[in-house]
This record gives C-alpha cells, structure tokens and sequence, in this order.
C-alpha cells in the first residue's frame, strides 16, 4: 500500500511538471532568428568571397613572372652588322687570330 | 521547399530540442542557426523529403554534443556531462527559477545518459514514433523503447530522492 501511495505521489509530481519547462526566451526571439538566417543565407560564404582576390592575385603574380622573363629575351636581338665591326674592332690582335683559326677548323663551314 | 519555409516551419520546435540537451539559451542560439544553415546547404543530398524532420533532429543533437564536448581532449563521460550540465541549469540565463517543479524535472534529465535523454526528450516533448527517434539516433526501435523505460525510471527516482 506505501509502495502505491508512493508510486501515485511521484505520478503527481511528474504529472504536475506535464511538459512546462522553466526555460524562457528573449522577447520576439523566433523573428529575430528568422531575420538573421535569411541575412546570413543570403551572404556569401567568407571562402567565397576569398576567391576573387586568391584568383586576382595569382594572375598578376602569373604576369610579373612573364613580363621578368620576357624583359631580358626583347633586349638580346642580333647586333646590326656595323656594331660587328665596332666590336670586332675591341678585340686585339691575338683574339683575332684566334677565332681565325677556330673558323678555319670548323668543319662544317666550307671556304672556296 | 524554400528557406523562410524551412526556418519558418521547423526552428521553434528544433530550437527547444537544442535547448532542452544544452541548456543555455545562448549555446541554443547558435547551434540553432548551424543547423538550419547546414541542413540547407546539403538538402540537395537528401533523397527523401518525408526523412527532413528527423534528418533535422539528427543535424541539432549532433550538433548538441559536439558543442558539448568540443575544445576537450576526450568526450565527456556520463557523469562528466550531467555535472556540467547541472552546473549550467545552475547559472544560465532565461531560466524561471520561481518554477521549481520544473526544474527539478529538467535537473532529472540532466542526469540521464546522452542516449536517455535524446529518446526521453523526442519521445516525450516531441511526441516522435520509437520509428522516427530510430532515424535520428540510428539505433533500432526496440533499443530505444528500453532507453526510454530506463530514462522513465531514472527520473522518477530522482524526483522521489530530491523531493
């Protein structure tokens, strides 16, 4: 008989409560929420607004790198031939000679 | 379905499962807004919609627990958990302490197993099918229906050792 009295008054205390939660909210909560979701949906993610700078950057450091190496190729164009003959008039006698001989040893140059 | 209708039809009874498993109002919040915006972002993945409602559930006490347990070495263990939410009921803001049977009632929860007071939680205040509790925890309706008889149990002693 105690174990039923006990059983019901622990059925009254558990019946009392039901489903009431003593948890409370900010007022209009529920709006707020829903206002700060569509808010945030509707932004892009910060990865994504990332990529247009990522992207940016690697084409302009793609340019540097070909403008780098396109400079000194544009500088090294054949040297007209009077600016052989200025040149040709720095080297000494023995420099002379010596591609002379380099020449005439070339095998695949052929002199008449 | 388009967002507002998602957040519309599902954040309040999602928002009080979150809270009912973290307590805090603030923690809620945010794990609240992670998982409507996780759900959106991956509801092309969802092959079937009737599944939303417990594929949502899933996403929030997911997201409960890894709250729950993150920045620690190693999840928290029953009683670790029941301590620290204890403490928590304790301390946090938007709570009616003037309520004292119902927070007696939370505080019973509060020391059941994680298991326990998912079922008793979806169970009880969300009134799902042992089904549909099986589809959010992933555990079989027959198991879940000895969880609930356990956290049943569990609660009426508490209530009676702290009346």
């Amino acid at each position: 008989m105690k174990e039923e009295r006990d059983m019901s008054e622990q059925t009254m205390r558990w019946n009392e409560v039901g489903k009431r939660m003593p948890y409370r909210l900010p007022e209009d909560f529920f709006a707020q929420n829903e206002a700060e979701l569509m808010r945030r949906v509707e932004q892009p993610r910060g990865g994504l607004m990332r990529l247009p700078i990522w992207l940016g950057g690697a084409v302009a450091a793609a340019v540097l790198v070909g403008v780098m190496l396109w400079l000194p190729m544009r500088e090294t164009k054949p040297m007209a031939t009077e600016q052989l003959y200025a040149y040709n008039e720095t080297m000494s006698n023995e420099e002379l000679a010596g591609w002379v001989e380099f020449y005439e040893a070339d095998l695949f140059v052929s002199y008449e | 379905m388009d967002f507002n209708a998602l957040v519309k039809q599902y954040q309040e009874p999602l928002y009080w499962h979150i809270r009912r498993l973290v307590v805090n109002h603030e923690d809620a919040r945010d794990i609240l807004q992670d998982t409507l915006l996780q759900a959106w972002r991956s509801v092309a993945s969802l092959r079937d919609e009737r599944a939303l409602k417990a594929w949502l559930y899933k996403i929030a006490t997911n997201g409960c627990y890894l709250h729950l347990n993150r920045n620690r070495e190693r999840p928290l263990s029953t009683e670790e958990l029941s301590e620290v939410l204890l403490g928590r009921l304790e301390s946090a803001s938007y709570v009616d302490y003037e309520d004292g049977a119902g927070v007696k009632f939370q505080q019973a929860l509060l020391t059941l197993s994680e298991q326990q007071r998912t079922v008793f939680t979806l169970r009880y205040y969300d009134e799902m099918s042992y089904d549909e509790i099986a589809e959010v925890v992933g555990s079989s309706a027959a198991s879940l229906r000895v969880s609930y008889h356990q956290a049943c149990n569990r609660i009426r002693t508490y209530l009676e050792t702290n009346s």
